[in-house]
């Protein structure tokens, strides 16, 4: 799993690719601690380069939704493949997360 | 049929999903991520819970067509040799209506798992657990 990170007009974006999973997922979580702890307020998400998420991933993105709750911080969701998108769909996480097509869709509502 | 003896530890997914890769007939090859998602489940379940006693665990993978109840599926199996455990027995449901801060960390891995596969069993014979989960040729059947 690769990560990488950029800012845009004060929402710090994580894109995410490869496979999020029981091996890769602390490497996500960690990412994410760190930069809540540093005070990012709004994130965005973007999935588009994620192939594959298990229930491991699944729990690295709800404990990550949790912990910006907790922080006051933003977090949307976006441009899911369709194995991420299934995942998110049956684990009812699209119904409890901001998810969005596009990056720019998921940058918007947070501006 | 393939069979795969995997050693313990959840670092082991990447030579398991190569396994499955190589291995998935291609009629069910548009089935591989949710094969990978069935195997990473059980495999993790198994080194989780079936040798807490210390011992270093091992699992063992097979992957064959199988005729059942008239029709032709891909059936995945986990054997292990742990203390007697089966996944699908008093697993609950997860509650997918609670909002993000009631909803409990963990629990879909057996959910999931029900939700790709159209048939799970579980097996316990001379001293192993058996789980095997079948994977319909149809996308929509599951």
């Amino acid at each position: 799993m690769q990560i990488d990170i950029a800012t845009t007009d004060g929402i710090t974006v994580l894109a995410v690719s490869g496979r999020m999973d029981a091996t890769t997922v602390n490497d996500f979580s960690e990412t994410c601690q760190k930069l809540l702890a540093e005070g990012a307020q709004k994130f965005v998400i973007d999935l588009g380069g994620l192939e594959y998420i298990s229930s491991a991933g699944l729990r690295g993105i709800l404990m990550l939704e949790k912990s910006s709750k907790k922080n006051g911080s933003s977090l949307a969701f976006c441009s899911m493949q369709a194995m991420v998108a299934d995942m998110f769909k049956l684990s009812g996480f699209t119904s409890i997360l901001h998810v969005y097509p596009t990056r720019e869709e998921a940058l918007d509502s947070l501006r | 049929m393939p069979i795969f003896h995997v050693p313990a530890g959840a670092e082991q997914l990447a030579v398991v999903n190569k396994f499955l890769a190589e291995h998935i007939p291609q009629q069910y090859r548009h089935l591989l991520p949710k094969l990978e998602l069935a195997a990473e489940e059980l495999l993790v379940n198994v080194f989780s819970y079936a040798y807490q006693d210390g011992t270093e665990g091992k699992a063992e993978i097979r992957l064959r067509e199988i005729f059942f109840d008239g029709e032709t599926y891909l059936c995945f199996s986990v054997t292990d040799w742990g203390k007697p455990f089966n996944p699908f027995a008093d697993a609950p449901t997860p509650n997918l209506e609670l909002d993000a801060e009631s909803r409990p960390i963990g629990g879909l891995g057996i959910y999931l798992i029900r939700s790709v596969t159209a048939h799970q069993a579980y097996t316990r014979e001379e001293n192993a657990n058996i789980i095997d989960v079948y994977f319909s040729k149809e996308e929509n059947g599951r």
